[in-house]
């Protein structure tokens, strides 16, 4: 556990280094906007407010997902977890696919349980389905997704039926890819300080065990977490408002805009619903539903936080079939509706 | 042998900086009230959790200040996490009119049944709500406070035409929108779904003479008789009905303590 680590932590933070040009740029362009727009602070004022409340707004999610996920590294064993999740692939899938009403958190809280998961060898397509499956289909989101769509209860069912299946078909064709190609870069950090793995004792050890875990957690994807929402907050400060709106009136492009929307506003699942409904006089339902199921699935936020654990290209790959399967599923229901 | 002497981790010591700052900042926002300026109260409890961990984290991470370390540079990586922190005292300071006003996006609810159905339009029919009671009281001036404002402000739009003659009382900001050089303006307010940054403001079309005259952001008090008219969104150039204003009085107003209007569920 210890000796690998400083071999790890270089190579990711080289990785990281690579995102600080984008940072740089971000930051350059805030300033070229300042001082063209002079005093006028509107764009800064909107970029720091939407920074500042998406990081207080998940924050909290990130610190309970590195709990689960340092809980889960003390105290559930590779064995247990081996013994518990099914041997069958297809069971595998499904099973995690159902997790959500086990552990009903959205996807600022699974990827470090997922990375976790990884580490202690669970199957590729048993963790990705679970982190795919989990902020979608739980009770929260399908409570707030009833609300959000009260008026039009088929939303929900389709959100539900479609978002299931994609989890399950992504986490399938997942479990079919090289084995190389997925293999995990870095799994978790032990604290650099390359501490002892007595077992704990007390309750203050047990305490101090599982805060040292979830506080390293905290800082490897917290730090690629503040890049998605340095990123995302320039992206929802610097495109104008109306543009998602213009591109919607077309049946084809209107479920690809969606889907990128998705993807770079990295709304909460929770909440996207929300977000969704104000879109629904002007965009097909097809697109509703991409943007449903795409949003929990995969962001800006989330790529970058998996890129603590896995390989560039498995990140590419699984994106890639993620934004397929959804814009399948809304172009399905688009011909399917018009039929 | 001897000991190595413990020293300053400097790397340990910026991550209990930062630990401790986003605690004492959380902290602070519940404690002021501020929070609910940028996330729904329903996340309260979470980001009070969310800050009892933080304390727990940064109570233990005080262990390893002085522990020794092979490194104790301090990681680049630290510097992100202060980002949102160098931005906050500009986006506390603003109000949320002023950046509805300048640069988000205004969602007139739309009602269910559209005006014009454009070629996409969803497929889907709208739930019957004949039976559902009203949560506007059958008599009375129709009052949009803290705690009404989304329930009733719902209730108006999907019901545009129940709702006629009755004297309404509203509260917001002017904003003009695609109304510009008409005789209406939106009194509009911020309305959060989860935090700040998927706010969508909202608002209500008032018809009075001097609407042109008046100035965008300005908070302004209006009383009037309910109405409908059609409404064609900036964005989405759809067309729909929505409750209209005949202003019978408007004045201005200090900026309200509630900026936000909260979804209830």
């Amino acid at each position: 556990m210890v000796s690998r680590h400083s071999v790890t932590d270089k190579a990711i933070d080289v990785r990281l280094v690579t995102l600080y040009p984008l940072a740089i740029l971000g930051v350059l362009f805030i300033v070229i906007r300042y001082v063209i727009e002079g005093a006028d602070l509107t764009f800064l004022r909107k970029f720091a407010l939407t920074a500042l409340s998406i990081t207080v707004e998940a924050l909290p999610f990130l610190v309970i997902g590195s709990l689960l996920s340092a809980v889960i590294h003390i105290y559930v064993s590779e064995e247990t977890l081996a013994r518990i999740i099914p041997k069958s692939r297809v069971l595998g899938v499904l099973a995690a696919s159902l997790m959500g009403f086990v552990v009903p958190v959205c996807d600022c809280a699974t990827v470090p349980i997922v990375r976790r998961l990884v580490g202690k060898g669970v199957p590729l397509h048993v963790a990705i389905t679970f982190m795919l499956a989990v902020p979608m289909i739980n009770p929260l989101v399908i409570f707030s997704t009833w609300f959000a769509f009260y008026q039009y209860p088929t939303i929900t069912y389709y959100r539900m039926g479609f978002g299931l299946v994609a989890a399950i078909l992504v986490g399938l064709l997942v479990s079919l890819l090289d084995g190389n190609q997925t293999k995990p870069v870095a799994v978790g950090r032990a604290p650099e300080h390359g501490h002892s793995h007595e077992p704990a004792r007390g309750f203050v050890g047990h305490v101090g065990a599982v805060a040292e875990h979830a506080t390293s957690d905290l800082y490897d994807i917290g730090r690629y977490f503040m890049v998605g929402v340095i990123l995302s907050s320039l992206v929802q400060s610097v495109v104008p408002s109306g543009l998602l709106y213009a591109l919607g009136h077309n049946p084809i492009l209107s479920v690809l805009v969606m889907v990128l929307g998705a993807y770079f506003l990295s709304i909460c699942s929770q909440a996207d619903a929300f977000i969704a409904r104000t879109f629904m006089a002007q965009f097909s339902t097809g697109a509703i539903i991409a943007f449903l199921i795409f949003g929990p699935m995969m962001d800006m936020k989330n790529t970058l936080m998996l890129s603590t654990t896995f390989r560039k290209r498995f990140i590419v790959v699984l994106v890639g079939l993620i934004a397929v399967v959804s814009l399948a599923s809304g172009y399905l229901l688009n011909a399917w509706i018009a039929r | 042998m001897i000991r190595r002497l413990r020293s300053l981790n400097r790397n340990e010591a910026t991550w209990l900086l930062i630990l401790s700052g986003y605690a004492a900042f959380l902290f602070y926002l519940v404690a002021c009230g501020k929070i609910t300026d940028l996330v729904h109260p329903r996340m309260v409890p979470f980001v009070v959790f969310g800050l009892a961990i933080l304390v727990l984290l940064a109570v233990f991470q005080s262990r390893r200040v002085f522990s020794r370390g092979t490194e104790s540079a301090v990681k680049p990586g630290m510097a992100l996490f202060v980002v949102p922190f160098a931005f906050a005292p500009l986006s506390l300071g603003s109000t949320s009119a002023v950046l509805a006003a300048n640069s988000r996006t205004i969602s007139l609810y739309s009602s269910p049944e559209p005006v014009s159905v454009t070629a996409n339009i969803s497929a889907q029919s709208p739930r019957p709500q004949a039976a559902e009671a009203s949560p506007i009281p059958a008599r009375g001036v129709i009052e949009l406070n803290e705690k009404t404002y989304f329930p009733f402000y719902s209730e108006l739009n999907n019901h545009p035409n129940k709702y006629a003659g009755r004297t309404i009382h509203v509260t917001g900001f002017v904003y003009h929108g695609n109304l510009r050089n008409t005789d209406k303006f939106i009194a509009g307010r911020e309305m959060m779904w989860c935090c700040a940054a998927d706010a969508v403001t909202i608002g209500f079309v008032s018809r009075f003479p001097g609407a042109a005259g008046l100035k965008d952001d300005q908070w302004v008090s209006v009383t009037g008789v309910l109405d409908k008219t059609e409404y064609t969104d900036e964005y989405t150039q759809a067309t729909t009905v929505v409750p209209m204003i005949r202003v019978t009085s408007v004045r201005a107003m200090p900026k309200m303590d509630f900026a936000y209007v909260y979804p209830t569920f």
